[in-house]
């Protein structure tokens, strides 16, 4: 039985033994428990620590009210939290109930925060070395009270009185190893210092959730920005995700309406335009991409220049923040002063100023002004915003970022944030249509979310449209029929069919939806109808991955293109290094996908890709660069492999140097060294830890052309007599057979 | 003298009722020189046109002159509904003086060299209401004839047929008569294939309209929704700029060679021999910041005088904080080289297209100067003269104004519309085909028949149908023919439906520019709700609009935009530039009540702002002192020089004073009647028509400034 059927089966049975369950006033003993107040075909809950809800009690009644006059029955369940597994069981019960099932959550005040580990193939890109502070090295995710199927080892808690609120667990090896929520779920977490602080900005989120949506607002006005930074700059991938828009929001470019697209480049402080946007009073959707800090959203760089004037005060702004920095260090200035004169080209004028308190003052300002700071986010109307970056929801420490949206005096009520690092090239406008709608938040997090992915705020929020109670039933139901979905597909717009496909998925029969879905990618003409095909493909187990990255390929969205290029690295096989190649050459202006490709092709064969390089460039003039700069790196590349080949392979190799290559692997698709790590784990003499480390390396190749090598040996290692090879590779044979169902 | 060759056409079926009542014809008008050496080719190139449905008058000229051409054109059209010409060879160049206000942005003082300060323009053979009057021959080149426009013209471009240029890069005789069969050859094996247009490649080059990603996001969704098939598999649809790597050109070039390219936008900068694609690159890091310094030192260094160098690099080190490291090569022959190469690297030049094959069956070149078919050798001839499958390319014969609409009907090309067609309802004096203008991309349904739709049918019902379908560039080509053909107010109401309710951007910027052209009662409502519109371009144009009229009413929505727009370069730019238009104070009081009800977090934007609307500009000095006595002659000429190019609504009264008081000086008053020819849509046209005619009835003044005074009051006149 493969894992997603087990997963099926576990999901039925659960579902028959909570046939029978009859809610009361209370759940368990000690937790105290409002039930709705309205019957509605799903429902809601509000999780809360005791003082907080003695505190807000009455707001959060409230609270609870709006959410009922919306059509959704919440409770209230309240309790002096001692660890996840409570609220995870409480939920779990809920959400298994026969009449009213539960379809979200929101965590308020003082919630165990789960710190997940050993999952990373779960968020988007995170790979910090986990033997790093546990703090640090771990997911805070909520995923652990939102998807039922998830297993979960606990660990422990926190050990530092100031952050007992964490608990670490690590994922089981048997779990299922993808998300599929079954709730939404968010958190009301002030950045607070202490507890009265937390209250009082609770009180004070309650009272105007309430009020806002009491407004009946559209979703009409929507921002879009982009830092500085990322998707390498591209301007490719930029207008690619202008064009999607123009087609998953056509209204908002109509009369009466607006969509603004904002990027570093219209501004040297772009953070002006962004706040004024941000603060404005009609600003319903502010989707944000950019780095990010837990208290940073990062927007502008230094100026681009190419005139001789501004290039010198970037040059000089430089030059004073690397001579602060030597005196800060205690190096001698003067030797720093020298070194930088020779390489630049400079005289005195430069160097003259950087330690005069004015000129500190000034560059500090000049500083603060590329990027938003906690304390600018005052006034923050755009009712729900998207964070589209690293961190700033790093919800598990006191004071992060996101937190200042929806807790800013303004009528911002939810946002989208990530916990630690995220990846680049994630497609961020996924669904993102669906809320002009009147989608609750939650869904759109629901089908979207990685490890990482949160709501700050209230997650039943959604925009006023005429279907709204339609789509929330729909989204909210456990039981919504194929047909309805078929009849979505066919009438909705680009979102909301891309939707629908990720529901008949579920239900509609392998072969006949593979054909639909190739006619989808190769035919619909919306982007983001296109993408969700090619993801859902990719999704199924026995895929023809190489036909569809090769279709992917030639797609007209860039990102379509961008994301064949990952998975084009995933696989590896000789056989898609001439299309890919001749796709590198042909497309140079498409900086990400190009960035990508970069990256992919040292993973193909260099017997192959070496001399295929040679056939395609060597006799072409106009490609003479490229073809020296390729040469030049794939003849790296191969030495580099062939030096870590012998590595993987020398006996005396010590268990630190292996497990350092090892560790390598899991973020470089080198499909040649999967035999060397096979024969790591496959070595009984190996240290226990090697061995581990290779099969948890390997877990990352789940598309690689060796996939079936590693499955076997796995196989053959579940019933290794060393207990931790043989949990790894059980863990190993789930993580691989599920890659599919990870969009990354 | 002419002489006429009709050639009898066999009868064709059309395909419908109407394709059958109009046999559309065309012209192709080439002198006999090159008739001689070429009457197998252009036979050729007649049978594929015959082929296609259409009349061909063979006008072959002995010798040349414009107006008999211009004349037997307008009779064919006239009588044998023609629709388009073709000029092949050497056909006389009509170069048009005192129509600067036809171009796009042309504005050349006219005591300029001629052959600079004219416009070689075609418009004198397709745009038959336009009404010229002969100068003289340039003494030199012998193809190029001077025209003035007269004011009893009409003044604004509505051509009645296309035309298009097939005129060599070349000097002799020969090098022409081998270059055009080279490309007749080629012309002809190109028709004959199908090839519907499936590959679009669009490229926008350094340094236009402020760089604005913004404005480049515009002419991205347009093509969106106007190229919307084209995202789909197997066809190709690419987008380009300067910034996607540092060296562009390489990628450009290979991508124009692509054999299955079918059509090209090219944006940017241009000169008659140049295409610019790139600058210097765009960085922040170090070294990368010092490479551009170091580029700009050695450049400035060469420019200066041997014996002035010393102190030059004195300067820059003392300006730039440099050390000698920059100076100590700046004439190395390998430096100059490398240098030398650089540059060649951010531009296509003559020479580049000579050598490289260019496939991209159309190109539009949406550019300064690349047609200049004045001159021998231009650059845009090398498209279709060139080695690869080139058939045609749309170019400028001057410099062309920034703000031109790219996706203007564009879409229409997919259609299996003649380039021609296209052509006809959006030139401008300066913009041209070069090459075959009949041709086009091959559709599903029976092209002929949708190009005679086009050129001919004035039936109000057939295009009112063609509104309901999806495709953008229809539904603006029949707006367009309905604002053409029914009644004023049934067609500004139609246009203004759809300005407001269209969810098509192209759609809404095609009523807005046809209600431009009707002016209805309420022009100005939909001008302040054109700069609300999602559509940056037309916002953009909006902005422009309120500049040309000056009505109090725009100052406080054209301040709001600025506030809410700050992110769109161009639109920012161009209301910086039009808010001097207007009176100081009103702008001033906007600016206050915009600060007062936006959440605007930059208030130092506020106040920089009001600082610059309010200091005393030396524009604003200019005009305060026009009517002084010590005023000299010079700083009067700069005032009213200026107004050509700047709407200063404001200060109209000031040159009216000066025009009253300068009626017998000649030199002053007809720069200063010229000036206010350009506020045509202006909030003081009404003045400048009564001061026009003071001087007409004036006995002081000249019969030249009364001529000048009634051009003026012709165009302004002029709706």
């Amino acid at each position: 039985m493969s894992t997603s059927l087990a997963r099926v089966a576990f999901r039925s049975k659960m579902l028959l033994l909570l046939g029978s369950i009859i809610f009361s006033g209370t759940i368990a003993k000690a937790q105290s428990i409002i039930n709705p107040s309205v019957k509605t075909s799903s429902s809601f809950a509000i999780v809360i620590d005791n003082k907080t809800y003695e505190a807000v009690e009455k707001e959060v009644l409230a609270y609870k009210s709006s959410i009922e006059a919306d059509g959704l029955g919440t409770y209230i369940i309240s309790h002096n939290w001692k660890n996840p597994e409570e609220i995870r069981e409480v939920l779990k019960k809920l959400y298994k109930a026969p009449k009213s099932p539960l379809e979200g959550v929101v965590f308020i005040g003082n919630i165990p925060v789960p710190m997940i580990r050993e999952a990373q193939y779960l968020t988007s890109t995170f790979k910090m070395v986990e033997t790093i502070r546990w703090d640090r090295s771990s997911v805070p995710s909520d995923r652990f009270y939102d998807d039922f199927d998830l297993q979960f080892e606990f660990l422990k808690q926190d050990e530092d009185s100031s952050r007992k609120n964490l608990f670490y667990y690590k994922i089981k090896a048997e779990s299922p190893q993808y998300i599929e929520m079954d709730i939404y779920s968010a958190r009301i977490k002030p950045p607070a210092e202490n507890q009265q602080s937390s209250i009082e900005q609770i009180r004070n989120y309650l009272q105007k959730v309430v009020a806002v949506k009491k407004e009946s607002n559209p979703l009409n006005n929507m921002i879009v920005s982009t830092g500085h930074g990322y998707n390498s700059n591209s301007t490719i991938s930029w207008a690619g995700e202008v064009a999607a828009i123009r087609t998953t929001f056509p209204a908002l470019f109509t009369k009466g309406h607006s969509i603004k697209f904002l990027n570093y480049r219209n501004a040297d402080f772009m953070k002006n335009n962004l706040l004024t946007e941000l603060r404005r009073e009609n600003l319903d959707l502010a989707f944000m991409t950019g780095h990010g800090t837990a208290t940073l959203q990062l927007l502008n760089g230094y100026p681009d220049a190419s005139a001789p004037q501004p290039s010198m005060e970037n040059v000089a702004r430089y030059i004073r923040s690397k001579m602060r920095n030597a005196k800060e260090a205690g190096r001698n200035l003067e030797e720093v002063k020298a070194g930088f004169q020779k390489s630049l080209g400079l005289n005195d004028k430069w160097f003259e100023d950087a330690f005069i308190q004015e000129k500190i003052d000034e560059d500090s300002i000049f500083n603060d002004k590329l990027d938003m700071q906690t304390w600018d986010l005052q006034n923050i109307n755009a009712r729900v915003a998207y964070l589209n970056s690293c961190l700033t929801g790093s919800f598990h420490l006191n004071d992060y970022l996101a937190g200042y949206y929806p807790f800013s005096n303004g009528k911002n009520v939810a946002a989208f944030a990530n916990s630690v690092g995220v990846l680049q090239d994630l497609w961020s406008i996924q669904l993102l249509g669906i809320l002009q709608h009147g989608v609750r938040v939650g869904h759109l997090l629901k089908k979207t979310a990685y490890l990482e992915t949160h709501i700050m705020g209230d997650p039943t929020y959604h925009f006023q449209a005429p279907q709204q109670k339609y789509y929330n039933s729909l989204m909210g139901s456990q039981t919504s029929s194929a047909k309805e979905w078929q009849k979505i597909l066919k009438n909705g717009d680009a979102d909301l069919q891309s939707y629908a496909l990720t529901e008949l998925f579920k239900t509609q029969p392998e072969a006949q939806f593979t054909s639909q879905l190739y006619n989808i990618l190769t035919g619909h003409t919306n982007e983001s109808v296109r993408t969700q095909a090619y993801f859902l493909l990719r999704r199924y187990e026995n895929t023809d991955l190489k036909k569809l990255v090769t279709v992917a390929l030639n797609d007209n969205y860039e990102y379509i293109q961008r994301k064949a290029a990952y998975d084009i690295a995933e696989q590896g096989d000789d056989e898609l290094f001439k299309e890919t190649l001749t796709h590198y050459i042909n497309n140079q202006e498409m900086k990400r996908v190009i960035y990508k490709l970069d990256w992919s092709i040292p993973f193909f064969n260099n017997t192959i890709s070496l001399p295929e390089t040679d056939r395609l460039l060597k006799n072409d003039p106009d490609n003479k660069e490229l073809h020296e700069k390729l040469t030049r790196k794939l003849t790296y590349e191969k030495q580099k492999l062939s030096k870590m080949e012998d590595n993987l392979r020398n006996e005396k190799a010590t268990d630190k140097e292996l497990i350092a290559d090892l560790r390598t692997l899991r973020a470089y698709r080198y499909h040649q060294l999967v035999p060397a790590a096979l024969a790591l784990a496959g070595n009984t003499k190996s240290a226990e830890q090697v061995r581990v480390a290779a099969l948890e390396a390997l877990s990352w190749f789940g598309f690689s052309y060796h996939k079936q090598e590693i499955l076997q040996l796995c196989e053959k290692l579940t019933s290794d007599a060393n207990p931790a090879v043989a949990t790894q590779a059980l863990k190993t044979i789930h993580v691989i057979k599920e890659t599919g169902r990870r969009p990354f | 003298m002419i002489q006429k060759i009709y050639i009898l056409l066999a009868i064709f079926l059309y395909s419908n009722a109407y394709a059958q009542s109009v046999k559309s014809s065309f012209a192709i008008v080439i002198d006999n020189e090159h008739y001689q050496q070429l009457s197998k080719e252009i036979s050729a190139y007649r049978s594929i046109l015959l082929e296609e449905g259409l009349n061909v008058h063979l006008v072959i000229e002995q010798d040349p002159q414009p107006e008999n051409i211009r004349q037997y054109l307008h009779k064919l059209y006239t009588d044998s509904f023609l629709e388009g010409a073709v000029f092949i060879g050497n056909i006389p160049v009509p170069m048009i003086r005192d129509a600067q206000h036809l171009t796009s942005t042309f504005k050349m003082p006219q005591q300029m060299d001629w052959i600079e300060s004219s416009v070689p323009s075609d418009r004198f053979y397709d745009d038959f209401d336009l009404k010229f009057e002969f100068i003289k021959k340039d003494e030199e080149n012998k193809l190029l004839y001077y025209y003035k426009l007269l004011p009893e013209s009409d003044h604004a471009i509505s051509m009645d047929i296309y035309s298009g240029r097939i005129k060599a890069p070349a000097t002799s005789i020969d090098e022409s008569v081998a270059y055009i069969r080279k490309y007749l050859n080629k012309l002809v094996s190109e028709r004959q294939k199908n090839n519907p247009l499936s590959h679009v490649l669009a490229f926008t080059g350094e340094g236009y309209n402020s760089n604005a990603l913004n404005s480049w996001g515009s002419l991205v969704t347009g093509y969106r929704t106007q190229f919307a098939d084209l995202y789909q598999q197997p066809n190709h649809i690419r987008f380009m700029n300067f910034r996607n790597k540092e060296n562009i050109k390489p990628v450009l070039m290979s991508a124009l060679k692509n054999h299955e390219l079918d059509f090209a936008y090219l944006n940017g900068h241009g000169l008659p021999d140049e295409q610019i694609l790139s600058g210097h690159p765009e960085v922040s890091n170090p070294q990368a910041s010092m490479e551009n310094v170091s580029r700009y030192v050695r450049q400035k260094i060469r420019e200066t005088d041997e014996a002035q160098q010393s102190e030059r690099k004195n300067q820059f080190q003392r300006i730039l904080g440099l050390n000698d490291k920059w100076f100590g090569n700046i004439f190395d022959t390998t430096a100059i080289a490398a240098d030398s190469l650089y540059h060649a690297q951010k531009v296509i030049s003559i020479a580049d297209l000579r050598s490289a094959e260019i496939n991209a069956r159309l190109v539009y070149l949406d550019a300064c100067l690349t047609g200049s078919f004045q001159l021998n050798d231009y650059l845009a001839a090398h498209y279709p003269f060139g080695n690869g499958q080139n058939i045609a390319a749309i170019a400028n014969s001057v410099g062309v104004l920034q703000d031109l609409w790219a996706n203007q009907l564009i879409g229409l090309l997919q259609f299996g519309t003649r380039v021609g067609n296209i052509l006809k309802h959006t030139a401008y004096l300066e913009t041209h085909i070069f090459g075959d203008p009949t041709f086009f991309f091959n559709y599903k349904e029976d092209v002929t028949v949708w190009n005679n739709h086009i050129t001919h049918n004035k039936n109000i019902q057939h295009w009112k149908k063609q509104l309901s379908t999806p495709h953008p560039d229809i539904q603006a080509l029949a707006l367009t023919k309905i604002s053409q053909l029914d009644k004023k107010e049934k067609a500004t109401a139609l246009l203004r439906n759809y300005f407001y309710n269209s969810s098509l951007e192209t759609v809404r910027t095609t009523c807005f520019l046809l209600l431009k052209k009707i002016q209805p009662a309420d022009w100005y409502k939909i001008v302040i709700d054109a700069s609300q519109d999602n559509f940056e371009y037309l916002r953009r144009i909006a902005i422009t609009e309120m500049g040309e009229i000056g009505h109090p009413s725009f100052i406080q929505p054209m301040i709001e935009l600025y506030f809410q727009d700050r992110h769109t370069n161009r639109t920012v730019f161009n209301v910086e530039r039009v808010m001097l238009f207007f009176d100081k104070e009103s702008v001033l009081t906007a600016i206050d009540s915009a600060a007062a009800h936006q959440p605007i977090f930059d208030r130092i934007a506020i106040e920089e702002l009001k600082e610059k609307v309010s200091k005393e500009s030396f524009f604003d000095k200019a005009y305060l002192d026009l009517n002084k006595s010590q005023t000299t002659n010079r700083q009067a000429g700069f005032a009213i020089t200026i107004m050509r190019a700047y709407r200063f609504h404001q200060y109209v009264p000031v040159i009216i004073e000066f025009i009253r008081s300068s009626l017998k000086n000649e030199e002053q008053l007809i720069p200063a009647l010229e000036a206010l020819s350009w506020f045509n849509r202006s909030v003081q046209k009404k003045a400048i028509i009564e001061v026009c005619q003071e001087v007409i009835d004036s006995k002081q003044t000249s019969e030249k400034a009364r001529q000048e005074a009634f051009r003026t009051k012709k165009i302004l006149q002029y709706q």
